[in-house]
């Protein structure tokens, strides 16, 4: 009956609000066990810590308290009235989500006094709320439609509708994402305490008060944040919902699959909403610990690139180079007389940004059954001293559930705020609850926290790492217990890479090894996409610029989209066999072209930047022609002469755990070890820098269109437009 | 102790838990041995993936896809090392 | 226009199967959005003078460390009083920033007091009051003495732009109604020659003189005094013998 189900509520019961055990094991700020205080609820006693709140222990013993206003993850408002229940002795009915509960405190949530108090809530909220629901996008997942048939009374007394009538109120303009109809607002402020607390953009507010009260943003100006979509998941009501989503469907036509999302490297969890074979919105799946129950914004709004500009047959380039479809047999044939007749060294595989892990092993596989070693990816990672031999070098060891533990973070060169949004409300979380400081070695770009910027240039991490800089961050890092170092993959590419992993990585083992706490990771290395860690994992050489020096002959692009690869990077003769499911700087390259299944059409695995395996499962059928890759890869094999042993996906999720056992143990994290051992090589290596580290996605326009499948969306590009538009405006 | 790795083996992957007793054996070989063979072959990819729960293992991979595996159980950093030069000939 | 259109089609349908259903609009005389206007945007530099600065100074020592934000309202009554009795938004967004407040915070209260008057108002801001008391003893004469003066909408600005006059809640000075209050001045006991007679003065830019026109001196009987007539007693008044010290 209430969106989130109780199982959420039942699990942040606790003032410590405990998530798994395997990844918190560092929430404890509680000192000594309080004793637990005994409230009856409906005459059912429960034994709870001082400090909960009578919803809350109410739900611990199954009693779900209708509410507006409350959310686990926000500030106690109390404003929506709607959990009023009847405490014995006391005159009034409390609100259950904001009174602490009290020695023997009696709780009645059936009595009629609490049966009344709802009743009238419920009716002075319909006073003023629109005859909307046929026409409202909430309808069927609207708390007030449920909790009004659940709680409300079955007649109306509104008869003054010619004298004052119901109050209407002009709808926002908040961008392109978010479809306001303010008339329909409840005034619950989630909204607001969300912008507010975890989102950072104090646009929202209150204006005006009594009936004429207005949610909005007081002045015409777009809600500029990446998470700017949770607030319509938030909103109980139909007065925020998703704009490309509007007058789609009603939530009981979609079916909803499971699935992870590949657009940033966090893999956040998702649920695909599907309806004859078209995929209509993703929501997020609560995942503690990844995403809690936000998704960012390109996660969420980017799945109207799924239909366009797709691959859907094969194609191959004629004799003047334009590609031209064909069969698929025709194509494979090509594919596999040029992967045949190629001489071994002179054979590429390049894999891009949404790779899945079992298209990355089967194209291994291949290439190395057919004695080439030449497996990069796009993305560049050191190979010198430990290169990628270690998972630590290039994982987010401290989890991105234990950031929010840190008491000091050190950002190296990253705009953590647009390369893993998440990541960053974590951060936030623990700059506001925990008074956690953020340092930030970069350039200076709003992260929606206050941090000192200790400078761009990239002598400043030699400087910490030796232990010479006279910034007071170094004696804050020294001096902090939980100290995380979050260092951004991208600043890796340049000459002075590998020096500046090496000293990052001096700087975390230097701290680490004085922790009190053995368990605590310090060196976290943040990937841009979701497919390197995976690919990493299966022994990918990152970065392509070795082997396209030797002048290769047959190019493989499994999804190389980032444009790292180029016709003119390439000798004249060269073949570019490109397989992907969107057409875009990989394909245009191409001789041939393989159209392959994007993230919501296959089951696959992919790896998040922590190092935990999930997979995606199939939600629609890749359009036309389209196959599954690591599909259409084992059929190459067979026509090139070596096939590969596996016929189907539990063989090859057998073979993938031949090559690395974390890679299928999906949902698990692993911890990761010999930290010692990569500074141990990376010694060698600790040069001087002088570069400045500069990030590339700066500002909020720069965030939308990443990958192949946001470039395609037309929402992702009014976004662009939208944040271009409002930064003319002076407000 | 010398490991020259290379000639017909392309890659070295060695699985193990981080906490197991069986285990034992390949992390005190890893924390003592890897970076002296690192140095010696500073190109070659040694792999070492994390898992746990699983049984040590390291899987050799020569020229054209031809895998070998050795299980690495209960043994001795020194026996490691042998199985090592073993799968290194 | 869809009343107009309720009472358009109520006349033409005699027996109307199913009226056309509308909502009264009762609206507040103030919006609670911002337009930007050529007089109210905000790309106007709005600065407190030097010895407003001053005042903001003391008025931020009053509020400790970490709580600074108490200090709002003054500062926006202070810089309402500086831009002739109205609060443009760039003086919202300076109070913001002298409080290190994000802006919406700010325009909350600005728009949650009525006091606040966010468009541009006259130099004489007649404030008619019309509530129970005052409408009993005949506030409607005095609004219409008003706006037939003044040549000035309830709820509007004059031609001459000197004046704005609002119909506001009560001020507080029951005793004495009808009152209106202009500017921060009240003027009481009107009848509705006073009322002419302070608009005009006004016109002149002389200050009329405040408080009650009846002849009082504030709130006491006209008459005289019907309690307190006498000395007040001393201690041990009514007390019994026994208690006595």
């Amino acid at each position: 009956m209430l969106r989130q189900p109780l199982s959420r509520a039942l699990a942040l019961t606790s003032p410590t609000r405990a998530a798994p055990l395997a990844a918190r094991r560092f929430a404890e700020q509680v000192q000594a066990r309080p004793d637990n205080v005994e409230v009856f609820i409906d005459d059912q006693p429960v034994y709870v810590p001082p400090g909960t709140t009578v919803l809350q222990a109410a739900a611990q013993v199954g009693v779900e308290i209708p509410r507006f206003c409350y959310h686990e993850r926000l500030a106690v408002a109390g404003n929506c009235r709607m959990c009023l229940v009847e405490v014995e002795k006391s005159p009034k009915p409390v609100a259950a989500c904001a009174m602490p509960v009290m020695k023997g405190m009696r709780v009645k949530t059936n009595s009629d006094l609490t049966r009344k108090a709802r009743e009238g809530v419920m009716e002075f909220l319909l006073v003023n709320h629109p005859l909307d629901c046929p026409i409202c996008d909430q309808g069927g997942e609207c708390d007030l439609q449920d909790q009004s048939m659940a709680f409300g009374s079955d007649k109306s007394r509104f008869t003054d509708i010619h004298f004052s009538g119901k109050r209407a109120v002009e709808d926002k303009d908040v961008g392109p994402l978010i479809k306001t109809i303010m008339t329909r607002c409840i005034h619950c402020t989630r909204c607001i305490r969300f912008a507010s607390e975890v989102a950072g953009v104090d646009d929202f507010g209150t204006t005006g008060r009594g009936t004429d009260m207005q949610v909005g943003t007081y002045v015409e100006k777009m809600f500029l944040s990446e998470l700017s979509g949770n607030i319509i998941d938030l909103c109980p009501v139909g007065a925020l919902t998703s704009k490309p989503y509007s007058f789609a469907a009603r939530p009981w036509e979609t079916r909803r699959i499971d699935s992870v999302d590949v657009l940033d490297p966090l893999g956040s969890n998702i649920v695909v909403a599907t309806r004859t074979n078209e995929v209509l919105r993703i929501l997020p799946r609560t995942n503690e610990e990844i995403n809690e129950e936000w998704l960012a914004d390109k996660s969420r709004f980017a799945c109207d690139g799924l239909k366009r500009q797709r691959l859907v047959t094969p194609m191959m380039a004629d004799s003047r180079g334009n590609l031209t479809p064909c069969e698929w047999e025709d194509a494979i044939v090509a594919a596999a007389r040029a992967l045949r007749d190629c001489p071994p060294d002179k054979l590429v595989a390049v894999s891009g940004d949404l790779a899945d892990a079992e298209s990355l092993v089967a194209l291994k596989d291949l290439l190395n059954k057919l004695g080439s070693e030449n497996t990069c990816t796009e993305q560049y990672f050191p190979l010198e001293g430990s290169g990628i031999d270690f998972r630590s070098s290039y994982l987010l060891n401290t989890k991105i559930a234990n950031v929010e533990e840190a008491d000091f973070v050190l950002l190296i060169g990253t705009n953590v705020r647009f390369e893993a949004p998440l990541l960053n409300a974590r951060i936030r979380k623990a700059f506001i609850h925990k008074e956690t400081d953020v340092a930030l070695v970069g350039p200076k770009v709003d992260l929606t926290y206050d941090y000192m910027h200790v400078g761009d240039s990239a002598s400043i991490v030699k400087d910490l790492a030796t232990g010479t800089s006279a910034h007071e961050v170094l004696k804050r890092l020294e001096s902090a217990k939980r100290p995380v170092v979050i260092l951004g993959a991208d600043q890796l590419k340049t000459q002075e890479g590998s020096a500046l992993l090496a000293y990052t990585q001096e700087l975390a083992l230097r701290l680490q090894d004085k922790l009190q706490d053995k368990n605590w990771k310090v060196l976290n290395v943040l990937q841009r996409t979701a497919s390197q860690v995976a690919a990493l994992d299966i022994g990918y050489k990152p970065g392509v610029g070795k082997v396209l020096e030797a002048g290769p002959k047959v190019v493989y692009l499994l999804g190389a989209d980032a444009g790292v690869v180029t016709r003119e990077s390439l000798p004249k003769d060269a073949v570019v066999i490109y397989q992907g499911h969107h057409g875009d700087v990989g394909a245009q390259a191409a001789d041939i072209v393989l159209p392959g299944a994007a993230y919501t059409e296959k089951r696959a695995t992919y790896v998040n930047a922590e190092g935990r395996a999930q997979q995606t499962l199939v939600a629609v059928t890749p359009p036309g022609k389209a196959r599954e890759d690591w599909k259409i890869i084992r059929a190459l094999s067979e026509v090139v002469g070596e096939r590969l042993p596996y016929d189907n996906l539990d063989e090859v999720r057998t073979r993938m755990s031949e090559i690395s056992p974390a890679l299928v143990s999906y949902g698990d994290v692993q911890d990761n070890n010999y930290f010692a051992q990569a500074r141990a090589l990376a010694q060698s290596l600790q040069k001087p820098v002088s570069g400045k580290l500069d990030v590339q996605l700066k500002t909020l326009e720069d965030y939308f269109m990443t990958d192949s499948i946001s470039r395609a969306s037309p929402t992702m590009a009014k976004c662009v437009q939208a944040v271009l538009k409002q930064k003319q405006s002076p407000y | 102790m010398s490991l020259r790795l290379g000639g017909a083996l392309r890659e070295l992957r060695i699985h193990l838990c981080q906490t197991s007793k069986q285990s034992e054996g390949v992390r005190e070989f890893i924390k003592n041995n890897y970076v002296n063979i690192k140095k010696e072959n500073p190109n070659f990819p040694i792999l070492i993936r994390e898992c746990s729960g699983v049984q040590p293992r390291v899987w050799a991979r020569y020229e054209h896809g031809v895998e070998c595996c050795q299980d690495l159980n209960d043994l001795t950093p020194d026996q490691v090392m042998d199985v090592l030069k073993r799968l290194a000939q | 226009m869809l009343s107009s259109l309720r009472t358009g089609v109520q006349g033409l349908w005699r027996v109307s199967a199913r009226s056309l259903q509308t909502t009264s609009a009762l609206q507040h005389d103030s919006l609670f959005v911002h337009r930007d206007t050529p007089e109210d945007n905000s790309s106007i530099p709005f600065e407190f003078s030097p010895a407003n600065q001053k005042r903001i100074d003391a008025l931020l020592a009053i509020y400790p460390e970490g709580h600074k934000r108490g200090a709002m309202i003054p500062l926006l009554d202070l810089a309402q009083r500086q831009n002739g009795g109205w609060l443009p938004i760039s003086a919202m967004h300076k109070v913001a920033e002298i409080l290190n407040l994000p802006r919406m915070r700010v325009y909350e209260v600005a728009t949650f007091y009525t006091m606040f008057i966010r468009r541009p108002i006259g130099k004489y801001h007649v404030q008619v009051c019309t509530t129970t008391p005052c409408w009993l003893r005949g506030s409607d004469a005095v609004l219409k003495a008003i706006v037939e003066a003044t040549g000035c909408q309830v709820g509007g600005n004059s031609p001459c732009g000197k004046f704005s006059v609002s119909e506001v809640e009560c001020l507080g000075a029951c005793v004495n109604a009808p009152m209106v209050q202009v500017n921060d001045d009240y003027y009481e006991d009107l009848t509705v020659e006073d009322t002419k007679e302070i608009i005009e003065k006004l016109k002149k830019d002389e200050k009329p003189k405040p408080g009650p026109r009846s002849g009082r001196f504030a709130a006491e009987p006209l008459g005289g005094l019907t309690s307190l007539t006498e000395e007040p007693t001393g201690p041990g008044y009514g007390l019994q013998d026994a208690l006595k010290a």
